[in-house]
């Protein structure tokens, strides 16, 4: 092995209890033991060790080092982790003791790259990696972990390997069949699998996109029915204006809000209120109906301290075709009639009355939220896919397609077939970076008898 | 320009016309004036992709489709029931009327010398090919020297327990040239092949086996060829029994294939008898042709016997078989194995990497196949003529001809068992076909001075004719299958032919139509969307292609490449990723790997 041996710090910089500085590289082992004291006599893979990080007979920090042999490690290779003191001069000083010893820093994405190309991962489970670090919420960051065990890459594989058998058998009968008197054996005509597994997994990249951005949650109703307070008490912090004049959120706010490791963007609208001689607030509300429409579902609130009025009718107007939840508002305002008033004007609806401001009876709302997502997809099932990984799926997906519908019009032309299936290999080739060319005639080989 | 071909069979061939015709003085040597073109296996050109091979000659002025019309005795097109990309022509040829043919029109060639002699060295100065030395004494100096020596570099045939050095049965081998070669510092490479036993045809049995006809009418290789072809024999099918294999079984240990004395690797795609037996294990019995070698000649060709075995053995396999178990044999099946120069040590135009104007075509780059060989003849014959002018070399891309992937596999990836061209190894199929290869190569061909201006304007006119027969599709409706649409969306459709289209517009659409014609119209409107997809593909590998690499890019810090290859990129220092993959030995895999190092990099 020439490899260089990398380092890297492994966790965020800055104070914190525990840093890791990982080592990735044949000499990543001499490397610990150059500088790790005291010594034991045998290191053991998998295995932390106590002690201490010395240069010129002196203790830099207290540390656990771990050392992981090669090939069994993330990367693939000899690789060790040392947990210390999250203090920026100690890292410092550590990674220039390594870096001194022969290693060299880390490229950014490097030790995942190595995992690559020693083959510990292919290119989907690569970005899966990328995603992860990045990832927004738990739920997310689950099912990416499921990606990086390669369940995409499990499926993508089995659509491989049932394409390959098909050029296979394709490329025989073009070859060889009729110079050879071969028998081909009928080529199996089934994608439906593989055509099902696609469509699930590119129906699913709506809420997949969802998951990634967050589930978008609108707060509509007429103007100071209280939206702000209610989006504080969901945010438990003062990110909006709170004020009793109509019209203070003049366009919308947004924050982030997650609930049991799902995440929604809860957005606070500019209260609609119609006619307003105010061009600035006019536009907010211009605004405020392009994000209904655009929201996963929206909470409607009225005002139960009040009488309805014709502007709550032409709110609900708005969202009558949106998952939505309805509140009333002001519980501790509102007179004994106001509830009965309100479950009248909106008789299919089910209204929760609620006190934004004391944060009363928010749990509905909450369950609401957590439903939304039940309603969508069940998680443990689900596959990430990001935009590259959909553009090529799709265009596979297409490309399946095609080629079911060459078979049941039993076209003349095989190599037509055999030009799509071609195309097929060439997209999964791109999506997990494998490089197929000589692994057709290999097929061939091993299946059919073929020679003079 | 004085030009030495050493060889004189396929490769040497088209080697020595080339050059002659682009006006260098050629000498082809031949150890022996008689077996001069020889076919040393199957009486039979053409196929399946190397049908394309031949076509593409054609174009390029060669002289092997001329031969295999002039003395074809059967002709076919194969995969006539599938698209136009994939039929392709293939005759069986009378072998003693080639190889008087090629002698005859060779002799009559102005600057193109026939000698006899046998190599024993190349002359080498100041790291360039200047002659060839003799055993018989005598030393020919040349400004290129090009190798076309097949299976006699060091050659050694194996039956049974006999082993015995020769180039082909009963013909010395080339034994000092193969010493040579390797002291020049080429690495070498031991390949074996086989060729089946030989039958008097009167011995066999006709009735058992089953007729295998040629198309009527036959169609010729070449566009040069006039007046007709003419299907004189029959091909005949036949299967081995089950007692054939139990007889190969009990005597695999006197195979030298199985018993390791053959060390050299042989074709997957040409298995002798013991191999296919072994490996397909639950097939009872496996077919074979009997091809006639010849009109005035009684020796007919096993296809699909070939072997190792002893004689005795063979015997008795022939005695297992209904309709040959009276069969004398004439000649017997045998192995042989060979030396070949690891092809990776050429350049793209067939010249060493090492010793300037020396060129290297045919099987001794370990290729298999007289098509093969021919093709890499003319490419080599081609490029020492222009490398002595001093001007650039002829080198076909992977999406022009088949000559182009063929010659770009060999040199870029190597070989590690005897290279056969197969359709699947182009990736740019559906444009590689033999109805379109004038208008892939016939331009090339004028150029280069290898057809003339007259045979250019004729098969022009041709092409154009089909050009505007496509262009008027699109102009006239029609009604098929309750569509109403213009012919050309109608010709699209599946399951319709340009025949059919005839008959729903009731009258001939074009004069006097062939089936060149009717295969390049049908091709142009069938695959026009995926040929459109091709040419952006192409487009976009070329972009990719461009991307250049930073000059101070250390290989040797790059993850992922293997030793050998850095190695071989510090010294190629390649400039754009496309210059890479055109590294030899470098694989998709390295390209791949340094793309992402690329990317990575430029991350920080």
């Amino acid at each position: 092995m020439d490899d260089e041996t990398i380092v890297a710090l492994a966790t965020p910089p800055g104070q914190a209890g525990i840093a890791v500085i990982r080592l990735s590289g044949s000499k990543s082992h001499a490397i610990v033991r150059a500088i790790f004291e005291p010594l034991p006599g045998t290191w053991h893979g998998r295995k932390s060790y106590h002690g201490f990080i010395h240069s010129q007979g002196e203790r830099v920090d207290e540390c656990l080092v771990t050392v992981f042999k090669a090939p069994r490690t993330y990367c693939g290779e000899d690789m060790a982790e040392i947990s210390l003191h999250s203090n920026l001069a100690i890292i410092e000083a550590v990674i220039d003791l390594t870096c001194r010893l022969g290693a060299r820093p880390a490229l950014p994405g490097e030790f995942t790259y190595r995992a690559f190309r020693n083959g510990k991962m292919d290119l989907l489970q690569a970005e899966a990696v990328n995603e992860l670090i990045r990832a927004n919420s738990r739920v997310f960051a689950l099912m990416e972990f499921g990606n990086l065990e390669g369940r995409l890459s499990h499926m993508v594989g089995s659509i491989r390997a049932r394409l390959l058998e098909m050029a296979v058998a394709i490329e025989t009968d073009i070859e060889f069949a009729e110079d050879q008197r071969l028998e081909t054996d009928a080529i199996d005509p089934n994608l439906e699998v593989a055509i099902n597994d696609l469509e699930k997994i590119l129906g699913q990249s709506r809420f997949n996109e969802t998951l990634d951005q967050g589930m978008q949650i609108v707060i509509a109703g007429r103007v100071n029915v209280g939206k702000s307070s209610l989006f504080n008490a969901l945010l438990m912090k003062e990110r909006s204006i709170i004020s009793h004049l109509p019209g203070t959120t003049r366009d919308y706010i947004q924050e982030k809000l997650h609930i049991d490791g799902w995440l929604f963007r809860i957005t606070d609208m500019a209260g609609i209120r119609e006619g307003s001689g105010d061009d600035i607030e006019n536009q907010g509300m211009r605004r405020s109906r392009d994000k209904i429409a655009q929201a996963d579902a929206v909470i409607f609130m009225v005002d139960a301290s009040q009488a309805l009025q014709a502007g709550d009718q032409e709110i609900f107007a708005l969202i009558r075709d949106k998952n939505r939840i309805l509140l009333a508002n002001k519980k501790d305002l509102a007179p004994p009639t106001a509830i009965e008033n309100i479950r009248r004007a909106f008789p299919d609806e089910i209204i929760h009355l609620v006190s934004a401001k004391n944060g009363e009876n928010l749990e509905p709302i909450i369950d609401f939220l957590k439903n939304l997502w039940r309603q969508i997809a069940d998680p443990a099932c689900t596959t990430v896919v990001n935009l590259r990984q959909k553009t090529l799926l799709a265009k596979l997906l297409e490309n399946l397609r095609h080629i079911e519908q060459w078979q049941t019009q039993s076209p003349i032309q095989t190599e037509m077939i055999a030009e799509d299936i071609r195309r097929g290999l060439r997209l999964i080739g791109e999506l997990t970076g494998a490089v197929s060319s000589a692994e057709i005639l290999q097929g061939i080989f091993a299946k059919f008898c073929i020679g003079k | 320009m004085k030009i030495i071909i050493v060889g004189a069979g396929h490769a040497g061939i088209e080697a020595a016309y080339a050059a002659a015709r682009m006006g260098a003085e050629a000498t082809l040597l031949t150890m022996h004036l008689e077996t001069l073109a020889q076919m040393s296996c199957n009486p039979s050109i053409g196929g399946i992709a190397k049908g394309h091979l031949v076509k593409e000659i054609d174009a390029l002025g060669g002289i092997m489709p001329r031969a295999a019309d002039d003395t074809g005795i059967h002709f076919k097109v194969l995969n006539r029931s599938k698209g136009p990309a994939v039929r392709a022509t293939r005759t069986q040829n009378d072998k003693i009327a080639y190889r008087n043919y090629l002698k005859s029109f060779l002799e009559t060639v102005p600057r193109l010398r026939i000698y006899q002699g046998i190599a024993s060295e190349i002359v080498v100065s100041h790291g360039r090919a200047c002659g060839v030395r003799l055993v018989e004494g005598e030393t020919l100096v040349a400004d290129a020297v090009i190798i076309c020596a097949g299976t006699f570099l060091a050659g050694r045939i194996f039956i049974g327990a006999t082993t015995y050095a020769a180039g082909r049965a009963n013909e010395p081998p080339s034994l000092r040239l193969a010493e040579n070669i390797a002291v020049l510092g080429f690495k070498i490479l031991r390949l074996k092949t086989g060729t089946p036993m030989r039958l008097h045809a009167d011995s066999i049995d006709w009735g058992k086996f089953m007729p295998q006809p040629g198309d009527e009418p036959p169609m010729p290789f070449s566009m040069f060829t006039k007046g007709k072809v003419k299907n004189r024999i029959l091909c005949y099918l036949g299967h081995t029994t089950p007692a054939v294999g139990t007889i190969v079984r009990d005597h695999l240990h006197l195979s030298p294939l199985f018993s390791g004395k053959i060390q050299g690797i042989g074709p997957r795609y040409c298995p002798s008898i013991e191999d296919k037996i072994v490996k397909f294990a639950d097939k009872d019995r496996h077919h074979f042709y009997l091809e006639p070698e010849g009109l005035r000649n009684k020796e007919i060709y096993v296809n699909g016997l070939s072997s190792s075995l002893p004689v005795e053995v063979q015997k008795k396999i022939l005695r297992a078989i209904p309709g040959l178990d009276q069969a004398r044999m004439m000649r017997p099946a045998y192995a042989i194995e060979y030396d070949a120069i690891q092809p990776t040590q050429l350049r793209s135009n067939l010249e060493a990497r090492e010793i300037e104007n020396l060129f290297f075509a045919g099987q001794v780059n370990g290729t298999s196949g007289y098509e093969e060989a021919a093709a890499q003849g003319l490419m080599a014959g081609i490029n020492a003529v222009l490398k002595t002018r001093g001007e650039a070399p002829f080198i076909l891309n992977r999406n022009e001809a088949y000559i182009g992937v063929m010659v770009d596999d060999i040199v870029r990836v190597g070989v590690d068992e005897p290279y056969r061209l197969f359709t699947a190894r182009a990736e740019y199929r559906l444009q590689l076909r033999e109805d379109n290869v004038f208008e892939r190569l016939g331009g090339h061909g004028l150029r280069l001075g290898l057809i003339s201006q007259t045979d250019f304007q004729r098969e022009m006119r041709q092409l154009q004719r089909r050009r505007h027969m496509i262009g008027k599709l699109g102009k006239i409706k029609g009604c098929w299958n309750g569509k109403t649409e213009n012919y050309f969306k109608l010709l699209k459709m599946p399951h319709m032919t340009f025949e059919k289209l005839e008959a729903l517009h009731q009258k001939p659409l074009l004069a006097k139509k062939t089936l060149t014609d009717v295969s390049y119209i049908e091709a142009c409107v069938k695959y026009e969307g995926y040929v459109d997809i091709q040419k952006r593909e192409v487009a976009k590998m070329q972009k990719m292609q461009k991307t250049t690499i930073p000059a101070d890019l250390d290989f040797m810090r790059v993850d992922g490449l293997s030793t050998e290859i850095k190695q071989k990129l510090l010294r190629a220092k390649p400039a754009t990723l496309g210059e890479v993959a055109l590294v030899p030995g470098v694989t998709p895999a390295a390209v791949n790997a340094i793309s992402i190092y690329l990317t990575l990099k430029h991350r920080i």
